[in-house]
């Protein structure tokens, strides 16, 4: 019985397939050609290249703030996902979100500590002018909601997961602060906190009517100046700026008060500063 | 006429491929998988993302009954988590006990229904199961154990590397598979056979003082004990007390108005999981309806059903407390507390 069915079926698939392959092949034969573009995200204080320091280094102080209270910084990264593209005429590419135990597809983590998850490559794209580019910071509900997943979402190698409340970190920014009043705090198990210490987790993805949720996804959309062009012979590079400085900056922050932050709510502020910290540099076309 | 003979013969092959089908399916052992009670509401786990198994199920059971979770091998999910009392606590342990016999924060809530909630935890900080497991295996007063150490183990075990290479085709052993298996297994904790199930479903009778403490029940509790899962899967502040060393849902949700909120529980099961409440404040159902009854303190969160103008709390009589227990042990599922597909070894 199973196999005549399966017989019946896919002999009615083959046929629907055939009818419907007739309507597509104009379509297709638009849309063969496909291109790639490699998204650089540059990490930067101001116009320099970010320098990481040791964790609880409380010597070199790189930078200063607004409030001129000096700085380093350790640790830089951020999740960055659900990328698309769109042209004037009509193009538009959409990259394909799938958070599965085998691996997490369109979910990116870019760290300042290893040079090589800086550089993205958008695949598939539909040969065309384009001139808009947007993604979001953070990992969003339908990444979470897929429950465990693998890759750079695996809690276990490596993902910035807040158990307490089921999430990820969208950007850490650590490192040390001398006007930080954190005192060196011995965890045990040959863990600590170095004295100075400055530590900002920004999370948060629930959307929920008439609460005090707070969601710090950040979907940012930047022009690429002028429309550029992707497909076989066309496979442009991207620079993204992303200025670590604005963080502090543009938040007011004041490490005597606010040095450690670990909560949706903390970390609104600097949520906010998402859009000045990432700017489209230049393309290579 | 011809079409008619052959229609006919059409229907007659039907037929007789659905009565070789149905004979050779009654000889099958019966597939293993999740099924919903008829009566109760829409699963919310997305079972596409982590389709049930036997084989996943069964490594999901041994890992929930394996102290290879904890750091120093002491402490496995069961410890905390025991069948005989609904996958509670062990009704010594008002406060799990955890690695280096650290005593928890909060009374362990029983497991059944699982792939019936929205959130987790008596604060409702984890939104999916998937993740539930990661809070006891991290914490450091339960299994105090590193994620990425515990799945160093695990691919240092061949037992574990042969099971997860059968189950989920996988070379070396990662994370989201272990918290998938795990998932599986609670999962499948489906508590719908308890005497008021049957009686609901009309295959069972209630006792007249179960019925009498089945109305009051409606009457009384059912607006946050709601439907067949007994629970809104909300969170509320009932007036057990006016200072929190544990602000409850305002940890999560960062509102001032929801400190002292705890998730209302489920009350399956509820005749075998004393002690009561997120800190282990009662040790009976009568201490419980008592404190409904007098005990709610007037704090400033507390919840609106229990501040229904000039009255605080829900007024009882000692027979209509002792007639709601009597419902609320109907609520006790035997078959699930036995079932063998859940005990460790089997």
């Amino acid at each position: 019985m199973y196999k005549t069915m399966k017989n019946i079926i896919t002999i009615l698939a083959v046929a629907l397939v055939a009818m419907a392959c007739e309507k597509e092949d104009i379509k297709q034969n638009q849309e063969e050609h496909k291109g790639e573009i490699l998204v650089n995200f540059d990490m930067k204080a101001g116009t320099s290249p970010l320098q990481l320091r040791a964790s609880g280094d409380t010597v070199n102080y790189d930078y200063s703030t607004a409030l001129n209270q000096a700085f380093n910084i350790s640790n830089f990264g951020f999740y960055v996902s659900a990328f698309t593209l769109s042209g004037p005429n009509g193009e538009s590419y959409t990259q394909k979100m799938e958070a599965t135990a085998e691996g997490a597809q369109g979910y990116f983590r870019v760290e300042a500590s290893d040079l090589a998850t800086s550089f993205i490559n958008l695949e598939n794209i539909p040969e065309g002018t384009y001139d808009e580019i947007s993604f979001t910071i953070g990992v969003g509900e339908e990444g979470v909601q897929s429950g465990a997943s693998g890759g750079v979402l695996d809690p276990a190698n490596g993902a910035w997961f807040w158990n307490w409340n089921a999430g990820y970190i969208a950007m850490k920014v650590e490192g040390s602060a001398a006007d930080s009043p954190q005192q060196f705090v011995d965890q045990g198990n040959g863990s600590s906190i170095p004295a100075k210490r400055i530590e900002f987790h920004v999370g948060g993805w629930k959307d929920v009517d008439g609460s005090m949720f707070v969601n710090n996804l950040k979907t940012l959309t930047l022009d690429f100046g002028s429309p550029i062009l992707i497909g076989e012979k066309y496979a442009p590079e991207a620079h993204v700026v992303v200025d670590v400085l604005p963080f502090f900056n543009a938040s007011s922050n004041d490490f005597t008060s606010t040095y450690s932050v670990h909560s949706p709510m903390a970390g609104a502020p600097f949520a906010a500063t998402f859009t000045e910290m990432f700017v489209m540099d230049h393309v290579h076309q | 006429m011809k079409g008619v003979v052959f229609m006919r013969y059409v229907c007659l092959s039907y037929v007789a491929l659905l009565l070789v089908s149905c004979s050779k399916q009654s000889g099958e052992v019966e597939e293993f998988r999740f099924i919903k009670p008829e009566h109760f509401p829409s699963s919310t786990y997305n079972f596409e993302l982590n389709e049930i198994t036997e084989e996943a199920f069964l490594l999901g059971r041994k890992l929930f009954y394996d102290p290879l979770l904890s750091i120093d091998g002491s402490v496995a999910c069961a410890n905390c988590h025991q069948q005989g009392t609904a996958f509670a606590d062990g009704q010594q342990h008002p406060f799990s006990i955890g690695v280096d016999n650290e005593i928890g924060i909060r009374n362990a809530p029983a497991l059944a229904n699982m792939a019936f909630y929205k959130e987790f935890f008596w604060d409702g900080g984890v939104t999916h199961l998937d993740f539930v497991p990661i809070n006891a295996i991290e914490s450091d007063i339960e299994m105090k154990e590193d994620l990425n150490h515990l799945i160093e183990k695990l691919n240092a075990s061949s037992f574990y590397q042969l099971e997860f290479k059968e189950t989920f085709k996988i070379d070396s052993i990662t994370s989201p598979y272990l918290f998938k298996a795990l998932s599986q297994f609670m999962l499948m904790m489906v508590s719908a056979n308890s005497p008021y199930d049957k009686w609901l479903n009309n295959k069972g009778d209630l006792k007249a003082i179960e019925q009498e403490g089945l109305a009051l029940f409606q009457d009384k509790c059912a607006s946050c004990h709601e439907g067949v899962l007994f629970t809104n899967q909300e969170y509320r502040n009932i007036g057990l007390d006016s200072i929190y060393p544990d602000l409850g849902r305002a940890t999560i949700t960062e509102n001032p108005m929801d400190v002292g909120k705890f998730r209302v529980p489920s009350l399956r099961n509820v005749a075998l999981t004393a002690p009561y409440m997120h800190n282990a404040r009662f040790w009976t159902l009568k201490e419980v309806l008592d404190h409904y009854d007098e005990g709610v303190l007037d704090v400033p969160n507390l919840a609106n059903e229990l501040n229904q103008g000039s009255t605080r709390g829900i007024p009882l009589t000692e027979m209509e407390k002792e007639a709601i227990i009597s419902f609320l042990k109907t609520l006790s599922d035997v078959e699930f507390i036995q079932d063998q597909k859940f005990v460790e070894y089997n």
